[in-house]
């Protein structure tokens, strides 16, 4: 059977402790109101003897404790309130033990879904989280916009440690010279002065390491490659 | 800290043949930071040098970040009989 409450506080009370309420307002001269009022009682038994009733049923003469029904702008009886966390959520109105019944039970699916809170808050993170993924698809792009223009600035192009003047690693400095005794005009860009581009090269070309000569805008290959291509007298053919 | 045994492991992964040969240096003296590692098989028959290079770098993505140095040869079966006395 449902609880009867008999003054606000102690609805402010309950209000505190539970965050799924189901109130029925009725009035003792309502022959309709009386009649829907036992049809709540027997859903509130019903309901409370699931095992994972999470719904408090209470009852208010609607006459007799004004501020809750003010609050809520209860105008007849009988009326029923579904209340989440304070909030109402859906209410039937005038004698319809049908609806009630199915509005009660739609209530009581939806309290198994998460607390309004929790799915704002979860809302929020998803947010968030989407924002943080569409910055670092944009910043990417752009990387990969950048690097496109780098491996193409020169038909010939050596990503080097160090510049052909200073090679800052031996296999930047044998690759600068295979390419000079063989007459490359070539463009170079030293990665120690950049950590994207140095990063980002890694990952567009899916070459671990560095030197990486570019022709045309397109991989080579590191120091080992352009060797190799050398012995076997196939480098200068890939002149432009 | 890498290893020539590391190398080996994780290369046998995908040149398993018994044709397939092997040869590890490291041309560190023992401090696992540069290695030469000399491949021959014949899963590199038609495959360009680049492409050949990359399937080696992903089996040894882990080691290679972790050295200074390394020197591939990709070869087929053909190539590394008539190249490994070079090295």
């Amino acid at each position: 059977m449902a609880n009867t409450i008999n003054t606000n506080e102690e609805f402010e009370n309950i209000l505190k402790d539970n965050k799924f309420l189901v109130v029925m307002f009725w009035a003792d001269w309502s022959k309709p109101s009386t009649q829907m009022r036992d049809v709540f009682d027997q859903l509130a038994k019903q309901a409370t003897n699931q095992a994972n009733n999470k719904l408090l049923f209470l009852k208010v003469e609607a006459e007799k404790v004004h501020q809750i029904s003010g609050r809520y702008n209860v105008k007849s009886v009988p009326t029923c309130i579904f209340l989440n966390q304070g909030k109402l959520v859906q209410s039937v109105v005038g004698a319809n033990p049908s609806e009630l019944a199915l509005q009660t039970n739609n209530f009581s699916k939806t309290c198994d879904t998460l607390p309004l809170e929790e799915q704002q808050q979860q809302q929020q993170s998803e947010e968030i989280i989407n924002k943080i993924k569409l910055d670092q698809e944009q910043e990417k792009k752009l990387l990969n916009e950048r690097l496109e223009k780098l491996v193409n600035q020169s038909p010939v192009m050596l990503f080097m440690k160090g510049n052909p003047e200073k090679p800052q690693c031996g296999f930047s400095n044998k690759t600068v010279t295979i390419l000079k005794e063989n007459g490359f005009e070539f463009g170079s860009f030293d990665i120690l002065q950049d950590q994207a581009v140095r990063n980002g090269l890694k990952e567009y070309s899916n070459w671990p390491t560095y030197p990486q000569l570019y022709i045309n805008g397109k991989l080579v290959g590191g120091y080992d490659i352009i060797k190799d291509l050398n012995e076997e007298g196939e480098l200068i053919d890939l002149k432009p | 800290m890498v290893s020539v045994e590391d190398i080996e492991k994780r290369l046998k992964l995908k040149f398993s043949s018994e044709d397939d040969k092997i040869k590890i240096i490291d041309e560190s003296g023992g401090c696992g930071a540069k290695f030469l590692v000399a491949i021959g098989s014949s899963q590199f028959d038609g495959v360009s040098l680049l492409e050949r290079h990359r399937i080696v770098n992903e089996l040894l993505k882990e080691e290679i970040s972790q050295i200074h140095a390394i020197t591939l040869k990709t070869w087929t079966l053909k190539q590394y009989e008539e190249k490994i006395n070079t090295i």
